[in-house]
């Protein structure tokens, strides 16, 4: 990680004191959205660093509002495993850094919630293959479904065509060069990526990035973006555009 | 003293011839004794048999080949007739698919109506005349028995003189041989029918075929001509619209010079069955609501899904090359609506039309498409289903269940809903109501923007309520179902399910039933027929029943329900069917004639129409002979041939011909004699009763 600019020093002492305005972050009561159709981005409060980024939501939402049909509730709402309200919040973020530890009661709700429609994006802050973030979480998921397990998402599958056209996933350090995913009765329920694909988003009050993106600079920033408006669209649409009715246009469009 | 002993002698003896008579009298009855005895005919008895089947009222006879064969066969009889009962004696007969002896106003009287001619059934003509020496058979010579005619004649033991009527050489004719259409189709699914096609004395050329139903043309192709004797098939594909026992027929054009018009049509039904529920889903927003009732859908095995989901507006900028972009165009109005009609159900979701060039022209189509039998579910919330939103005033208002003239009124964002019909199939989560409602109570809240319409329209069925408005309602529109959802959370249902442990069933339910309900399916129609026939020794039978549920899905024993048969030759028969158990009513035609049956059952309650059902059924043998109504003279030639007889066209059949072949005789046959089988018999034994009676009433 390299911190270049002194504007990026100061960003990093604005995410971590919370300096300005800090989303609010510790109310498990949800908020309710305000039309009934609006994208909530739940963020789960666990045992490690699970709050990073404080404010990454802000430049998401602003992207998927912008960008897309998606109306995203700009408040994010925090969660625990415990939490009830883990239950009307159909897209869940888990990130952060260190070891994660769940409770029994936090595992059956995971169970319930992920065969029951909800939809989990695991980022790894760390951005290191194998580290405690990485370990801990992936076998406390493998556990609830014996009959599921890890697996790499395959390039063609509906979550890297969900908006934008995509090869593969991105992040902020690219640890693993794929994105895996976890399926309960064939539905992608959960998708993992090592690569802190949020930490790419982050930016300072001036609009700058915080972190460089490692190897592939903006660029891979850029694919950051898009990967992340991917997964937020793949919640909300599943596999729309591996329908018969796209493939002609994709690959018309993968050609190019 | 001795005159009353001789009285007395004579009394006894008087009443004992009396009672010996009668018990021989009862003797002979009983045990009918017979005996055979030689009769002396000087004239030699004939069968005259006339061909009375459907083909004989081909018009190629006469002169000017435009008289019907049968008149012009009556017409040579009638000439010949004084000659022949002088010189003969004839016995007339009529032969279709059976035989049966005729008076000669019989033969006056009766019309070519039979289905076919069975040419063995002459067998027949001779149990009933077996006094014949010859049998003199005008016909011509189409056979649709299954033996061989030729076999059939030699058999008989007497000559046959086979009288040829209509035209030798065949009229221009183009024939619908045969039409194979499958028993069974699926709606929306595409029917191959293969039919045979003939052309006799036709110049080279193309005819096209057309696959009618009602009086729509369903598929067409053109077929070339095939060289004479020849014939030539073809495929024909088109897709039932309508599931049920459909009727269809296959036409060919007439040409002016074919005597025979009846056999360029052919009539063939098929039992449209439901494949699957084709679906098209179309939302305005990626959402919870879309992504997991699209994931409901897709994973419905009798569901086909074809959706779309609007990801980006037109006032969305992505700074984007557009080949990075996975998004297609929405397709055009005219793509949409080309292909609608080929669904089952159409779901607009928070869709605001009117920004993807869907205008009224559009909405009409879609009104048209409910009024059809389509399904129209419209799920959004007040912003799109409201006063300010875009169906107000459209055509699609008027199908709407709910009313978007007044303003909204605010009720609560967080309820949990209040269903007011848990026995109508949309809410019946299980079949037990009681278990319905409870199932309702667990349901997590809904959420939502706590603004609402404020009423159902009249004759719309308010299914669930917010609070104190109606969230949900549905109703009737035409053959179409349409339901109006306020809420755009229903997922909230799938997702607090799970986290109860118990799944997400209700959510299926529910979605499952609103499909089901919504598409019409099969299992939910208020009334049902079921049509069965059986052909019996006095004609053809059509049971028929119909099964009435209310407009909660109940049997219904309280309706009036009224069938009404079209038959062969019209209106046949109409009546209120009886009721035979609980929710089932029914009756049975009997005697019916061959042919197509077209039955439409109605169902009634206090005079509110339930709905009806309709059912074509066809009623004993296809009827072949009039397929081809050519003459076929080899094969009475042939029949003569083999039994020693001779033939003659008709124009030149004379008595002096037949004459001359069966020269008058004297001869002899056995005949069996029955004298006690006779209703003198009775009388006079009746009388010797009566005699002794009075006798002894008046004389003991």
């Amino acid at each position: 990680m390299r911190l270049l600019r002194l504007s990026n020093v100061f960003a990093l002492l604005w995410a971590v004191f919370g300096f300005g305005i800090r989303p609010q972050a510790g109310a498990s009561q949800p908020s309710d959205p305000a039309s009934g159709n609006e994208f909530v981005y739940a963020q789960l409060r666990h045992s490690g660093d699970w709050d990073p980024y404080p404010t990454v939501w802000n430049q998401i939402a602003a992207t998927l509002a912008q960008t897309t049909s998606v109306s995203p509730l700009p408040e994010r709402r925090v969660l625990t495993a415990e939490d009830p309200g883990l239950f009307e919040s159909p897209f869940l973020v888990l990130m952060g850094r260190g070891r994660v530890v769940l409770s029994e009661e936090g595992k059956r709700n995971l169970r319930h919630y992920l065969s029951g429609g909800g939809f989990l994006l695991i980022d790894n802050s760390e951005a290191e293959k194998g580290g405690p973030f990485a370990r801990t979480v992936l076998a406390a998921l493998s556990g609830l479904f014996p009959d599921a397990a890890w697996r790499s998402v395959p390039p063609d599958h509906a979550v890297f065509r969900a908006f934008f056209l995509l090869r593969g996933v991105s992040g902020r350090r690219i640890a693993e060069p794929d994105l895996k995913g976890l399926w309960v009765q064939d539905r992608l329920t959960a998708v993992y990526c090592a690569n802190d694909l949020q930490g790419a988003w982050v930016r300072d009050p001036l609009g700058n990035p915080l972190f460089t993106c490692e190897p592939g600079g903006e660029v891979q920033r850029q694919e950051s973006v898009k990967g992340m408006i991917n997964i937020l669209m793949f919640s909300l649409t599943g596999t729309y555009k591996t329908d018969a009715i796209h493939q002609p246009f994709i690959e018309q469009k993968l050609r190019q | 003293m001795m005159n009353g002993f001789l009285v007395q002698i004579r009394t006894l003896a008087s009443r004992f011839l009396f009672r010996l008579g009668a018990a021989v009298l009862l003797a002979l009855i009983f045990l009918q004794p017979s005996f055979e005895r030689r009769v002396r005919m000087s004239s030699v008895p004939v069968a005259i048999v006339v061909d009375s089947s459907e083909s004989m009222a081909a018009s190629d006879a006469g002169p000017d080949e435009n008289v019907r064969r049968w008149d012009f066969a009556r017409a040579a009889l009638s000439r010949e007739r004084e000659r022949l009962e002088k010189n003969l004696s004839p016995a007339y007969h009529l032969l279709d698919q059976k035989a049966r002896p005729a008076s000669w106003e019989d033969l006056s009287q009766a019309a070519p109506k039979g289905a076919l001619s069975d040419v063995s059934r002459l067998e027949d003509v001779l149990k009933l005349s077996p006094e014949a020496r010859a049998v003199v058979f005008f016909s011509d010579g189409r056979n649709g028995g299954r033996r061989d005619p030729a076999a059939v004649a030699a058999s008989l033991g007497v000559p046959v003189y086979a009288v040829g009527v209509g035209k030798e050489e065949s009229a221009p004719d183009l024939i619908l041989d045969s039409v194979r259409a499958p028993r069974l189709a699926f709606k929306n699914t595409d029917v191959d029918v293969s039919i045979q096609v003939s052309a006799r004395r036709l110049n080279p050329g193309f005819v096209t075929a057309r696959i009618v139903q009602g009086s729509q043309t369903v598929a067409s192709q053109r077929i070339s001509l095939p060289e004479a004797s020849n014939i030539v098939e073809a495929t024909m594909t088109f897709r039932p619209q309508s599931t049920g026992l459909q009727a269809y027929h296959v036409q060919l054009p007439v040409y002016d010079a074919e005597t025979n018009r009846r056999n360029n049509r052919q009539d063939f039904t098929v039992q449209v069955a439901r494949d699957r529920i084709r679906v098209l889903y179309i939302s305005g927003q990626p959402s919870p609501q879309y992504s997991l009732l699209r994931h409901q859908l897709k994973t419905n095995p009798s569901v086909e899904l074809v959706s779309f989901v609007i990801l980006r507006d037109p006032e969305d900028a992505v700074n984007i090359p557009d080949y990075q972009l996975a998004l297609i165009p929405f397709p055009s109005q005219e793509a949409l609506f080309e292909q609608l009609k080929t669904f089952d159900l159409l779901i607009f979701e928070q869709f605001s039309f009117s920004q993807f060039g869907i205008g009224a022209g559009g909405l009409a189509l879609i009104r048209e498409y409910v009024e059809k039998g389509g399904g129209l579910l419209l799920v959004g919330n007040s912003r799109v289903l409201g006063p300010a939103g875009p169906y107000r005033q459209t055509p699609l208002d008027d199908l709407l269940p709910l009313s978007l003239e007044e303003p909204l009124v605010a009720g609560p964002r967080r309820y949990r809903m209040d269903v007011l019909e848990p026995e109508h199939p949309v809410m019946a989560l299980t079949d037990r109501r009681e278990e319905t409602v409870s199932s309702w109570r667990t349901l997590p809240f809904l959420v939502d923007d706590g603004q609402f319409l404020p009423r159902a329209k009249k004759g719309a069925l308010t299914l669930a309520m917010a609070g104190q408005q109606p969230v949900m309602a549905a109703w009737q529109r035409g053959r179409g179902r349409v339901m109006m959802f306020l809420s755009l959370s229903s997922w909230r249902w799938a997702l607090g399910e799970a986290g109860l442990g118990q799944g997400a069933w209700m959510y299926q339910r529910f979605w499952s039933n609103a499909v089901r309900w919504l598409s019409s399916s099969e299992d939910f129609r208020l009334v049902r027929m079921e049509l069965a026939a059986e052909s019996t020794e006095e004609g053809e039978e059509l049971s028929i029943r119909a099964f009435v549920n209310d407009e909660n899905h109940k049997p219904l024993d309280a309706a009036e329900v009224q069938a009404q048969v079209n038959g062969p030759k019209g209106l046949a028969w109409r009546k209120t069917l009886k009721p035979v158990n609980r929710g089932e009513y029914g009756d049975v035609l009997t005697a019916l004639e061959p042919g197509a049956y077209r039955v439409t059952v109605q169902a009634y309650h206090h005079q509110k129409k339930l709905g009806e059902d309709k059912g074509v059924v066809e009623l004993g043998a296809l009827w072949d002979e009039n397929r081809d109504t050519s003459t076929n003279f080899p094969l009475l030639r042939n029949m003569a041939q083999v039994s020693g007889g001779d033939f003659i066209p008709c124009r030149d059949f004379s008595s002096s011909w037949l004459d001359h072949r069966l020269e008058p005789v004297t001869w002899t046959y056995e005949k069996r004699e029955s004298p006690w089988n006779s209703a003198w018999v009775l009388i006079l034994l009746t009388g010797l009763l009566f005699l002794e009676w009075f006798r002894q009433r008046k004389y003991e």
